[in-house]
């Protein structure tokens, strides 16, 4: 496919570029920009920290722009998060973790609240956005492993039950497989099959979506079901994000979402919960909100 | 039921008329208008009483009939280019008069009486010019290839896409929305090497007629526009033809009679030889090239003055294709697309009053990807088809009671088969063979009836409804679409016009570039992408300058289109994403459905026939679309938008024997999206991930095509030299494209130049081109 591809890209442009001339386009037509800042926020009511990374953008064009990125965290900025109570806290940056944040016991995260990031560094427009944590009103039933079909591959499907038919709600699911009771030395992500691992309630029928995962045969003894309800500025960066780096060349531009105003970047909230089970599909007696490490 | 009860009523009426105004026998003549010598029949022929301005004009088979009152009266017959005609006739009885008309080549311009024939302003139709085919072949064009449809971008409301593009976008409509009628038969891609020529080279065409707005009933299935081009029927008295041979391509007409009088044929060829010019410069095992034809044939018999039969056909390909061979590999990978036309068609004289045309058509348009592999003994095979074939009926009939009416009736039925993907992969290496096909059928009708209606003495209107139906698939649409257009006269050469229509398009185009691409793949209307509809009202002021044989019009128009298609963000036309998979993607999970919008300004002063013929042509006017899934939910500006476009065209001819024209054209760039900024992205992880991890880096894009590329200008000019010889007349063209080497944008880039950082880049298609043609008649 890929040699097809050249080969017709190759034909198409060397003949359109037959007797073509470039130059450079006359500064009147050239779009410029300012650098804007660039704000990365997922908050939880099931994260034990408020996190937010900042960066800034690049201007590619005029004055000597360039399209190379460059992620270096704009340390000295001052992130604000609040509440729609006029509760606000600023976030400290962590060198040692690279970002800006706080402990959700000093500053909680409530299903169903309202938040507002601003962030202001010199030089740069103050940005800012707000964001509504989901609730997760989801289960899974019908779980199904099978290690037989394939003596390479474990296969692991269920059906995802929706709760809420009023509006239409976003969820991401992943499941890992481990050998390891504790889950501390090995674990490894099961591949979902032909979709993307989010998705919109919309078009379920019946209010039940099938997923099917696979995974190269590792012996496992216990699988962990990791459930996200996410906002819409949580589901829409992610689809965008993931078409975009597809990098199709026949596919139409993809713009990544933004929902920062004067600046780039998502501020989005989830709600997590895992399940377990056994090698059979039983359920295992674990805590149901305990967060899980994700790598 | 209340629209038959309507039109059983309006039917009385118009029958009553003549009977209640007066008992004095009335009488009809009729007959067919054809030029002298081929005996070609002419389409558009004014037929008219000069003493009370009553007429008809001759339809697309040269057909006309006026009923009038008993009495010794006076008609005329004339006709852009022809010497205008007076006949005096005693009406006792009804007449059959075929008329033949002389070119009036030979004089300055058409006689005084003759200025009816540029009576624009006493037509109930607006938004509609005719493209003389004489002008097409005059003016200067890339490479010297004679294009209608680049000629048809000259004119106003009419916006081309880029560089060298004959794409047509009409008043805001995209090239989908334009039907493009041959010989009755819909072409579906009317473009060879991707859009740089079209299929019409004009050699073998009639009369090329475009409609912007306003349309009559009698068209229907697209939203902006109707180019209806009528090939040649063939000279019946004598054997003639054209041979020409350009830069890129060579081409012949042959015309003829089958039987003297009767029956008569022509034939019309082109080819381009790049292909074979660069092949023996080709290395041995890495050979390529591209190349198109095309062939139109058409035939007719006269069996009696009441029936005639048509056949006619028009078949194009265009191939790219490559081929390397090396002790391992053996690759042979291309693609090519081909139009199929063919129409068969029997004209009936009912009476002399009625007139009836039922036609045959099919159509087919294809495109095909293909690759084949030999790589160490293993073989990849892999084809992408795509296409649409037509199989339909029409049946159209026309009836001239009285002078005041012309009443058309019509239906039509078409059987479309769409495949917008078919793909077949076979490969040795993995053992894997995938075969994904989707065929849609969808049947789409029409009826119509309208009535060109005379209002006294202060205007002409054209009253109509269309009703159309789809269905394909569980779906079904159908639509009530009237049609109003009217003239009220100003003064006996100027009149005030105003229309409305309402049009439905019960097929879509996937398009990513809008360029008229092959790739581009056509698709029916169905639950989830529904039919297009589209609404138009215009009105404007008509002026025919006589003296000058001109006509000066000022347009205005508004319109909007709903349902309208475009690619998801982030959608391909390929349809899937990895060979190794070939997971098949619905069309319809690739497309959203929203709004569009568009209005404005035309002016066009033009001149025929002359010393000095052309026009000059400008439009100022703003299109927008909006869909929820795309910019946002935001209205923006169509990458077509064209706030200004300016056409200016001049053919003059000094002496007999030479010909000197040129065209000088500019509008406002293109509408486009650009990065203004890169900046880092990260993967959405959980908050208890250690860091927030950047993924990569993506770029900034702002608004959808908030961006204008520099403004299109460019000036062509040609001079033809004619030489009547013994048995022939020979034309030598010269002509240069982009006179002043204005680099035109085709598209932009972004080139990292180390100390200078990032630039922005511009790629122009075609410098200062000069080309040659050389053409003998005879």
């Amino acid at each position: 496919m890929k040699r097809l591809k050249l080969h017709i890209v190759s034909i198409l442009f060397l003949s359109l570029l037959m007797g073509s001339c470039i130059k450079d386009v006359p500064d009147k037509y050239v779009p410029t920009a300012e650098p804007k800042l660039v704000v990365y926020s997922f908050i939880s009511p099931s994260s034990s920290r408020v996190k937010a990374a900042v960066y800034k953008s690049t201007p590619i064009l005029g004055g000597g722009g360039n399209s190379m990125y460059k992620d270096d965290p704009v340390v000295t900025a001052l992130v604000i998060v609040a509440n729609s109570k006029g509760e606000e806290v600023v976030l400290p940056y962590s060198y040692e973790e690279s970002c800006f944040l706080i402990s959700s016991e000093t500053f909680p995260v409530v299903e169903g609240e309202t938040y507002t990031i601003t962030v202001s560094a010199d030089g740069f427009k103050t940005a800012y956005a707000s964001t509504t944590v989901p609730s997760l009103v989801l289960n899974a039933e019908n779980f199904s492993i099978n290690t037989s079909a394939s003596s390479f591959k474990t296969n692991f499907s269920f059906d995802l039950l929706d709760g809420d038919t009023n509006r239409e709600n976003y969820y991401r699911y992943f499941v890992y497989g481990s050998a390891d009771e504790n889950q501390s030395s090995y674990k490894q992500e099961f591949i979902l099959e032909n979709y993307l691992e989010i998705a919109s309630d919309k078009n379920w029928e019946n209010n039940r979506l099938k997923l099917q995962f696979s995974c190269d045969n590792q012996g496992f003894t216990m699988y962990q079901l990791v459930l996200f309800g996410v906002n819409r500025e949580y589901f829409r960066y992610f689809k965008t994000h993931s078409v975009y780096e597809e990098e199709n060349p026949f596919a139409e531009a993809q713009p990544i979402y933004s929902n920062i105003t004067n600046g780039i970047g998502v501020f989005a909230a989830y709600k997590e919960k895992s399940l377990w089970f056994d090698a059979e599909g039983k359920p295992l007696e674990r805590a149901s909100g305990k967060s899980i490490v994700l790598y | 039921m209340r629209i038959a009860l309507f039109l059983l009523v309006y039917g009385i009426l118009i029958c009553g008329t003549p009977l209640a105004a007066t008992s004095q026998n009335r009488y009809t003549i009729s007959g067919f208008v054809r030029e002298d010598g081929s005996k070609e029949t002419l389409v558009g022929v004014n037929v008219f009483l000069p003493s009370t301005g009553k007429g008809a004009v001759t339809n697309s088979y040269g057909f006309y009939s006026i009923t009038l009152p008993a009495d010794s009266v006076e008609v005329a017959f004339s006709y852009v280019g022809f010497q205008t005609r007076v006949f005096k006739l005693n009406l006792t009885e009804d007449i059959e008069l075929n008329v033949n008309l002389i070119s009036s080549l030979e004089i300055e311009a058409v006689e005084v009486v003759a200025a009816r024939s540029a009576s624009s302003s006493r037509s109930s139709q607006m938004s509609v010019i005719e493209i003389p085919i004489k002008q097409l072949k005059s003016i200067p064009t890339l490479m010297g290839e004679k294009d209608a449809l680049k000629v048809v971008q000259l004119l106003p409301g009419v916006q081309k896409g880029s560089e060298g593009s004959s794409g047509l976008y009409v008043r805001g409509g995209g090239p989908d929305q334009n039907l493009i009628i041959l010989d009755d038969a819909t072409v579906y891609n009317a473009y060879h090497l991707f859009g740089f020529f079209s299929l019409f080279n004009g050699d073998a065409l009639k009369s090329i007629e475009l409609t912007k707005g306003g349309f009559p009933a009698r068209y229907g299935g697209r939203l902006s526009s109707v180019l209806d081009i009528v090939m040649k029927e063939g000279n019946q008295k004598e054997l003639t033809g054209e041979a020409g041979v350009g830069i890129i391509s060579s081409r012949l007409v042959l015309e003829g009679p089958i039987v003297k009088d009767k029956s008569s044929f022509i034939v019309s060829g082109r080819r381009t030889y790049i292909d074979a010019l660069l092949y023996p410069l080709m290395p041995k095992d890495e050979k390529g090239g591209y190349f198109f034809y095309d062939l139109t044939a058409k035939a007719n018999y006269e069996i009696n003055r009441n029936n005639r039969i048509y056949v006619s056909s028009y078949f194009g390909k265009d191939k790219f294709w490559v081929n390397s061979k090396s002790s391992n590999d053996d690759i042979n990978a291309g693609m090519y697309w081909s139009n199929i036309t063919s129409t068969v068609r029997w004209n009936h004289l009912f009476s002399n009053k009625v007139f009836a045309n039922t036609s045959f058509v099919f159509s087919k348009y294809g495109l095909k990807l293909y690759s084949d592999e030999k790589s160490n003994g293993d073989n990849f095979n892999l084809s992408y088809k795509s296409g649409i074939d037509d199989l339909g009926g029409k049946f159209d009939l026309s009836w001239h009671p009285n002078p005041n009416h012309t009443i058309r009736f019509g239906l039509q039925t078409v059987w479309h088969t769409f495949r917008p993907s078919a793909i077949v992969i076979k490969d040795d290496a993995v053992n894997e063979f995938s075969r994904r096909v989707q065929t849609i059928g969808s049947l789409e009708s029409g009826i119509y009836a309208e009535d060109d209606m005379k209002l006294g003495s202060w205007g002409v209107m054209n009253a109509g409804l269309r009703v159309s139906n789809h269905s394909t698939d569980g779906y079904s649409n159908f639509a009530l679409e009237p049609r109003l257009s009217s003239s009220i006269f100003l003064s006996n050469t100027m009149s005030f016009k105003a229309a409305y229509a309402k049009m439905n398009q019960n097929i879509h185009l996937l398009t990513s570039t809008g360029t008229g691409m092959p790739t581009d793949l056509w698709v029916p209307a169905t639950k989830l992408a529904p039919a297009q509809e589209g609404w138009q009202v215009s009105s404007g002021v008509t002026k025919d300058l006589t003296q000058w044989s001109s006509t000066l019009s000022v347009e205005g128009y508004y319109k909007e289109l709903k349902n309208v298609i475009t690619y998801r963000e982030g959608a391909s036309f390929l349809m899937f994403d990895e060979m190794s998979s070939a997971r098949e993607v619905k069309w319809e999970d690739n497309i959203t459905s929203g709004l569009g919008w568009s209005y404005g300004i035309e002016l066009l002063a033009q001149r025929k026939v002359g010393k000095l013929s052309g026009w000059v042509g400008y439009t100022l006017s703003w299109t927008k679309l909006k869909f929820d899934e795309i910019n946002e939910g935001k209205s923006y500006y169509a990458r077509y938008d064209r706030r200004h476009d300016l056409s200016i065209v001049a053919i003059y001819e000094p002496a007999k024997d030479i010909t000197v024209s040129a065209t000088w054209v500019y509008g406002t760039g293109n509408a486009i999206t650009m990065p203004t900024a890169t900046y880092p992205t990260v993967e959405p992880f959980g908050a208890n991930s250690s860091y927030i991890n950047t993924s990569g880096s993506a770029s900034e894009y702002g608004e959808k095509n908030s961006f204008r590329m520099a403004p299109y200008h460019r000036l062509d000019i040609g001079f033809q030299f004619h030489k009547q010889k013994a048995k022939y007349k020979r034309t030598f063209e010269v002509s240069v494209y982009n006179v002043y080497n204005r680099k035109n944008p085709f598209f932009y880039y972004i080139d990292d130049e180390g100390d200078r950082g990032s630039v922005l880049k511009q790629v122009s298609l075609f410098p200062v081109l000069p080309s040659v043609s050389w053409t003998i008649t005879f």
